[in-house]
């Protein structure tokens, strides 16, 4: 019993460490070979886990040799076009000027109900407002909306001199401050006290989350 | 390119490994095929005393390599050299003569298979 379990750790770090190192692609939309990586890892890393009979390498070994080739695959994909349009395929146009390519729905087995579901999905429960439709390598429905049914931009409102929200810097988190976003807020931790210390706070472990906006407006969430 | 680099470096690890891996199980396969075949000569010469001596060192080399062989060999496979092994000793412990080679024949072709399965050829590959 106690074999079952040291062997399901080691499998059970081997397959973190090939998902770490495939990259957070991996984590988010799988490509096809992204994909069938993905499926294989699962299988050959459960088999071992399951039976003490088979040997625990012949569960890593191919875990390794799928990273090796799927981590090489991929890097000469993103140097050769000719590489990703055989490992990845290309997108597909299935709404082309506010037209259904009929064509290209059949190659791709892809029926008319599939198409308004993945409209509906993407928040366009009405065709006439797509402009263009992409079924990008990932199985994923990429939609351009015509220009009536486009959401309002801040240009098209002409505002001026519009919020630059940029991204907060958390400053301080759990108690301690955090020296890269400092960094990036142009701050040392002597200013950073002092900003704190004048929204009241008298010790940094009180904080919870400390973060600081574009505009210098500052949050602060104290401990309970 | 730092997990490119990663991935060269576990690919070089990997296929190192494999072919020391080979040589050694090829080194090992040796060594027990020629043991067995000095236990079967003495075995056929009813010389059961030196044939016990020989069947225990057999015995110890097998559990001097056992991680190897274990690593990537079957256990399944390991587990019939080690009950094989322990019925010819019994074998021989009785002067089983027929029984006892019956047993070494056996041991034999477990011995020359160890290696067959990792050598690169076609029929191993499909």
């Amino acid at each position: 019993m106690l074999i079952l379990i040291i062997r399901t750790i080691i499998l059970y770090g081997t397959v973190i460490f090939s998902m770490r190192i495939m990259g957070k692609r991996q984590l988010g939309e799988l490509q096809p070979s992204e994909l069938v990586v993905a499926i294989m890892i699962s299988d050959l890393a459960s088999v071992p886990m399951q039976s003490i009979d088979i040997p625990l390498f012949s569960g890593i070994v191919p875990v390794l040799t799928l990273i090796v080739v799927e981590i090489c695959l991929s890097f000469f994909s993103s140097k050769s076009k000719p590489i990703r349009k055989i490992l990845s395929g290309e997108p597909s146009i299935l709404i082309y000027d506010g037209k259904i390519n009929t064509k290209e729905l059949r190659r791709l087995r892809f029926c008319i109900s599939d198409l308004l579901e993945e409209l509906r999905t993407n928040q366009y429960h009405n065709i006439s407002d797509v402009q263009v439709a992409v079924l990008e390598t990932n199985g994923k429905v990429s939609i351009i909306p015509k220009n009536k049914a486009r959401t309002v931009t801040v240009e098209d409102m002409k505002v001026k001199d519009p919020a630059n929200d940029g991204l907060p810097t958390i400053i301080v988190s759990e108690g301690s401050f955090n020296k890269n976003e400092l960094k990036r807020a142009g701050l040392t931790e002597d200013k950073a006290t002092k900003i704190l210390n004048d929204e009241g706070v008298k010790d940094i472990s009180e904080i919870l989350l400390a973060s600081l906006d574009a505009t210098g407006k500052i949050f602060i969430q104290l401990n309970d | 390119m730092r997990s490119f680099i990663t991935a060269l470096v576990i690919g070089a690890v990997l296929i190192t490994g494999s072919i020391l891996y080979n040589k050694s199980i090829e080194k090992i396969s040796d060594e027990l095929v020629r043991c067995n075949n000095t236990i079967l000569q003495l075995v056929y010469e009813d010389n059961f005393a030196d044939a016990d001596e020989l069947i225990n060192i057999l015995n110890n080399y097998i559990n001097e390599k056992r991680v190897l062989l274990d690593a990537t060999g079957s256990h399944e496979e390991i587990d019939k050299i080690e009950t094989c092994l322990t019925e010819l000793k019994e074998y021989n412990a009785h002067l089983c003569k027929a029984d006892a080679i019956a047993r070494i024949k056996t041991l034999d072709v477990l011995f020359t298979r160890m290696p067959k399965n990792y050598r690169l050829r076609p029929e191993n590959i499909l």
